[in-house]
């Protein structure tokens, strides 16, 4: 596998776990275990993390247009 | 009776709290410590910690003050404390790691006032993400944009899109993996 393909295979993995921990108090005890696991696995696994927090925050200050189907923003 | 909890940092809250408060705190602890503990010895993998980390659970949840909310569901509300606790441990430790081994320092990206510089940044990460929500799937696209943007829950969108929560769950990630990765270059 590539250096990029790896890459984005753990960006993948934490945003995976991002979403999930958005309903954290769902998660099953297994599941929390297997987050901690995860995260204790490799340093780049929190900043991975870290990351793709701030992307979902930064998604969220774009602001639609009204023809909001296409992803169009207001700019 | 009232072991642990009445120890150490916690000890000193327990002065600011009502006799009532007290009571409600002292049964979560009686109810749930093993379980906490249980659970802190899974994810630590050793048991020397588990009472400190246990201790700061507490002392949070009190900090917290959300009765109602650790009443609801007390051991997912524990569990979930826990498990920040441990995540804060984790990116201390990695910090630790990298100050030690004279790696890049990488702040955390929160920044109270944003310098004109870091205003840029934001700006053409902006830039990025806008070229990266074109270039996703007409599905991907459409159910980041009904998540993000019209708060749907993945489970309403599943039944609004005729799929299952599961294939929902995926395109998401796969979205927001995909954004976050344009973003790479930036940082």
């Amino acid at each position: 596998m590539t250096q990029s393909k790896k890459l984005l295979k753990k960006e993948l993995q934490a945003a995976t776990w991002h979403l999930e921990l958005q309903s954290a108090q769902e998660m099953t005890e297994d599941r929390r275990v297997d987050f901690i696991n995860w995260l204790g696995e490799d340093p780049s696994h929190e900043e991975l993390l870290n990351n793709s927090e701030l992307c979902w925050t930064l998604l969220g200050e774009l602001e639609l247009t009204e023809n909001n189907d296409m992803g169009e923003f207001i700019d | 009776m009232n072991i642990n909890f009445s120890r150490g940092k916690v000890h000193s809250l327990n002065h600011s709290l009502s006799l009532k408060e007290r009571e409600f705190y002292q049964s979560i602890y009686k109810n749930h410590h093993t379980a906490l503990c249980r659970f802190l010895f899974r994810v630590l993998k050793s048991q020397d910690n588990v009472e400190d980390v246990a201790q700061g659970v507490y002392l949070r949840i009190v900090r917290q003050n959300e009765p109602d909310k650790l009443e609801q569901n007390p051991r997912s509300y524990l569990f979930t404390i826990a498990m920040n606790l441990v995540r804060d441990n984790i990116r201390r430790e990695n910090t630790r790691r990298e100050v030690s081994q004279g790696q890049q320092y990488i702040d955390d990206g929160v920044s109270p006032v944003l310098s004109p510089e870091n205003q840029v940044k934001v700006h053409q990460s902006m830039v990025k993400l806008k070229e990266a929500i074109k270039q996703l799937s007409s599905t991907h696209r459409d159910i980041l944009i009904l998540h993000r943007f019209h708060n749907l829950t993945c489970r309403e969108i599943a039944s609004e899109r005729n799929l299952s929560l599961r294939s929902v769950q995926r395109f998401l990630s796969e979205a927001l993996a995909y954004c976050q990765s344009k973003l790479r270059l930036t940082r």
